[in-house]
């Protein structure tokens, strides 16, 4: 088991390094030039320079690449904005936490609503049940997030009042938000778990054990969900990640203050250090996450362990 | 079973209860304690100006104006200067040497007295900030205390808009002992000022809270606290303003604007800006050595179309890129206009043009208000024939665009911060990149009579300077202005004193709670 870790662990560096050059990479190569974003169009020649020197922008791009992340690994120094010049490790810290309860809480509505709502679904295969749960699905994963987001604020802050429209002040803040954001996540969750379960809901050891006399409850929840969960599992890894890129339109039209909007704002100045800190911060927790799926995996799996056994 | 599903049930009511207390309203407070929320659309850029070489943006104007004070007023209504911070100033002839008498009742917002060696130390923090200054107060060279109320700035050079500076966003008053306490650093964390407001507290991409100035030398405002929204969402933000989120709402788009006039319980104040939307050519475009093609393009435009149908009548023709009543703008008819809409006449301008087909590329700012004038724009020349493309970019890359020059049309919207013509003088300012790859064939001559305008100290030869300038634009057609843009306050009627004006010194110091 430690081997399996280790060797997950250890596929998370060159994934880590390789996102973060790609993503340094091509906002290099972008046709915008982040010194005249301070300059102005009346800068001269000279001025330009200046700033390019300034911002190190005249060093070749893995020298640059390659400095930041040193300072990142050695001194946990994430830079300085280009465009405000404020530093980005102060405004990640103070906006993280937003990020952290908006896409956590949406993660626990993924789970605790699309695993439940999916098995029920396919343990009422072909009711009405089913069908509504379905059509709901289908019509959450149907329905663009913004839309969605913009009909709820009408609705439940305009006129019922029950929630803020905007801001993070509060908890309250955050219900709406989380709701919005985890809604075709939820959708997609209900349809896999249905599928998965439906699939081991027809082989014969779940026949047997119902012969056996075993409750139904017992079947599903014991014997049916143990395999069903499977690829459940690895969808909650691949969620994370979504949930935190869904994160940018959410934070947006709600106007919290997270890394998504942070991430909006630095990609439309071409402010690099400024999307460097999201981006990676991104990437780590999809690492992390992954990994931790993986642990999980072997753990529910005795076939995963018996290889590394 | 049963006792687990009671279990749930109550941990159920008792979250229930916990979210409705967390979402109950607060209570009313006294009038005195109300809390103006007011929204805007983006962060702040800059919160302490001429800390960090970082311009000062155009909409940062409300809060700087907030927790600062310059040295003079421009009254946005009369386009004059008036006393401020300095009761009075005056030059010598040359303009060489700028004298100003402090008032000796102000004082920062941590008590200390503003004292004339903060005048000169705040002053002299030009130098350390070229990127805003070098255009905009050519030639300074120091400050110097005379007296406990009296500062003299020096000149290397005459520059004839030097008290505008004094007067704009660029240039307020710091507290020099407490930037040498806590370095800028700190004092960004927490600015000090002498304005009418003091700073609380920040949270970056949220908000910006502040609280009245009680000591403010022209007496405490009528609104005790208030704080700044960034809701970046256009449709958040009229929601926010019609659950009473918000108070006010500042320069929100037209369209939103007619949707909260048919609102009950609010009211929009608008007003006809300085800002004026122009369409500039690329510098390395054929458009620059093909005058009858720059004629074809301008006869093809209908501002008026634009004025009335996308900006709904708020938005006003204008005939030249200077908004009139701006200081040393010549009067109307005494220049040239650029020609009118003509379709008829821009399909004979088209056909003796060198025009070959070739697709005309116009650059605007995605998701911009520009983009919908560029999308009007590229309908007018396809119209006539021309075959036009539509690229729409990120803020990043248009910047960088329009400074290579490398597009045929973008349509700018220009703000002269020191509400004065000298926007004129850079566009064409020698050394500039925009510059030195245009191929205009007007541009040295441009670039000699902008260069007499900053130095020209008397005002009426300097009006004639700048009616030249525009004469040649006009005539020429270097460029084609089309509207004065339009400002708005989307606002609650709980607020009185609201009052959208044409430039960005907003005082919100001036507002109160309606009776």
């Amino acid at each position: 088991m430690l081997k399996y870790i280790g060797k997950r662990l250890l596929m998370i560096i060159p994934t880590f390094l390789l996102l973060t050059l790609l993503v340094y990479t091509i906002l290099s190569l972008s046709p915008a030039d982040p010194a005249l974003m301070r300059l102005g169009t009346t800068a001269t020649e000279e001025q330009i320079e200046e700033m390019h020197h300034e911002m190190g922008l005249d060093r070749p791009l893995l020298v640059r690449y390659g400095t930041y992340m040193w300072d990142l690994i050695t001194k946990g120094e994430m830079g300085e904005s280009w465009v405000m010049q404020t530093n980005v490790k102060s405004e990640f810290i103070e906006r993280l936490p937003n990020t952290l309860i908006l896409t956590g809480l949406a993660l626990l509505l993924t789970i605790w609503v699309g695993i439940p709502a999916g098995i029920y679904a396919a343990v009422k295969q072909n009711t009405t049940g089913d069908r509504v749960t379905m059509i709901l699905a289908m019509l959450l994963i149907s329905l663009p997030n913004f839309f969605l987001s913009l009909i709820c604020q009408i609705v439940f802050c305009l006129w019922l009042g029950w929630f803020p429209v905007t801001g993070a002040g509060s908890f309250a803040h955050f219900i709406l938000p989380s709701i919005m954001l985890a809604a075709s996540r939820v959708a997609g969750q209900v349809r896999l778990t249905r599928s998965s379960m439906l699939d081991v809901l027809g082989q014969d050891y779940i026949r047997t054990a119902s012969a056996k006399g075993c409750s139904k409850i017992r079947v599903i929840c014991y014997h049916a969900l143990r395999n069903g969960l499977l690829p459940v599992i690895t969808n909650i890894g691949n969620n994370v990640g979504g949930l935190v890129a869904g994160a940018v339109t959410v934070e947006t039209i709600f106007a919290i203050p997270g890394i998504g909007s942070m991430l909006v704002n630095a990609v439309r100045t071409s402010d690099i250090p400024q999307v460097m800190g999201p981006i990676i911060f991104i990437s780590l927790l999809v690492c992390v996450v992954n990994l931790l799926v993986d642990i999980l995996y072997a753990v529910i799996d005795p076939r995963v362990k018996l290889q590394y056994s | 079973m049963k006792r687990h599903f009671k279990k749930a049930l109550a941990l159920t009511a008792a979250a229930a209860l916990m979210a409705g207390s967390l979402m109950t309203a607060p209570v009313s407070a006294a009038e005195d304690d109300r809390t103006l929320n007011l929204g805007i659309g983006s962060e702040i850029s800059n919160l302490v100006p001429m800390s960090n070489n970082v311009a000062v943006s155009n909409r940062d104007g409300l809060i700087v104006f907030a927790l600062y004070d310059p040295l003079l007023w421009y009254n946005t209504e009369t386009n004059e200067l008036e006393p401020w911070l300095a009761t009075e100033w005056s030059h010598n002839e040359e303009g060489t040497e700028w004298y100003f008498t402090l008032r000796d009742d102000v004082y920062f917002h941590n008590g200390e007295k503003m004292t004339a060696e903060d005048v000169a130390w705040s002053i002299n923090l030009i130098p350390e900030n070229p990127v805003v200054t070098d255009q905009n107060i050519p030639g300074f060279d120091r400050a110097e205390v005379v007296d406990d109320t009296h500062v003299t700035v020096y000149m290397e050079e005459p520059f004839a808009s030097t008290d505008n500076f004094f007067a704009s966003y660029h240039m307020v008053m710091l507290d020099k002992s407490y930037q040498e306490e806590v370095g800028w650093e700190g004092y960004i964390e927490h600015p000090i000022g002498t304005g009418p407001y003091k700073f609380v507290d920040r949270a970056i991409g949220s908000y910006v809270s502040m609280e009245a100035n009680e000591d403010y030398w022209q007496g405490a405002p009528d609104i005790k606290k208030v704080n700044l929204q960034i809701i970046p969402d256009a449709n958040s933000q009229l929601l926010s303003l019609e659950t009473g989120e918000v108070d006010a709402l500042q320069n929100v788009s037209l369209q939103n604007c007619e949707m909260v006039e048919g609102m009950d319980g609010f009211e929009v104040s608008y007003c006809t800006a300085n800002t004026v939307a122009y369409i500039q050519w690329g510098s390395q475009s054929q458009l620059n050595t093909d005058e009858n093609l720059r004629l074809a393009i301008c006869a093809a435009i209908d501002p008026e179309a634009i004025n009335t149908v996308l900006n709904k009548g708020h938005t006003t023709a204008v005939s030249c890129m200077i908004a009139p009543g701006l200081r040393c703008r010549p009067e109307d008819g005494t220049f040239t206009t650029v020609p009118a809409y003509d379709p008829e006449a821009a399909s004979e301008y088209l056909e003796s043009s060198n025009y070959n087909g070739d697709p005309i590329v116009i650059i605007v700012p995605s998701g911009s208000k520009e983009e919908a004038v560029c999308q009007v724009i590229q309908g007018n020349l396809q119209n006539i024939g021309m075959t036009v493309e539509l690229k729409a970019v990120d803020g990043a890359t248009h910047q960088t665009l329009l400074n290579e020059g490398n597009f045929d049309i973008s349509v700018y919207s220009g703000l002269p911060s020191l509400y004065d013509c000298n926007l004129l003088y850079q566009l064409f300012m020698p050394g500039t990149q925009n510059y030195e790859n245009s191929k205009s064939e007007y541009k040295e001559e441009l670039a000699e009579l902008g260069k007499a305008s900053a130095v020209e100290m008397d005002e009426e030869a300097r009006t004639e300077i700048f009616r030249q300038m525009i004469e040649i634009m006009n005539t020429h057609v270097l460029t084609i202005p089309l509207y004065q843009d339009c400002n708005t306050f989307c606002y609650s009627t709980d607020l009185a004193n609201v009052k959208a004006i044409p430039g960005t010194n907003v005082r919100i110091a001036e507002w109160s709670w309606a009776e």
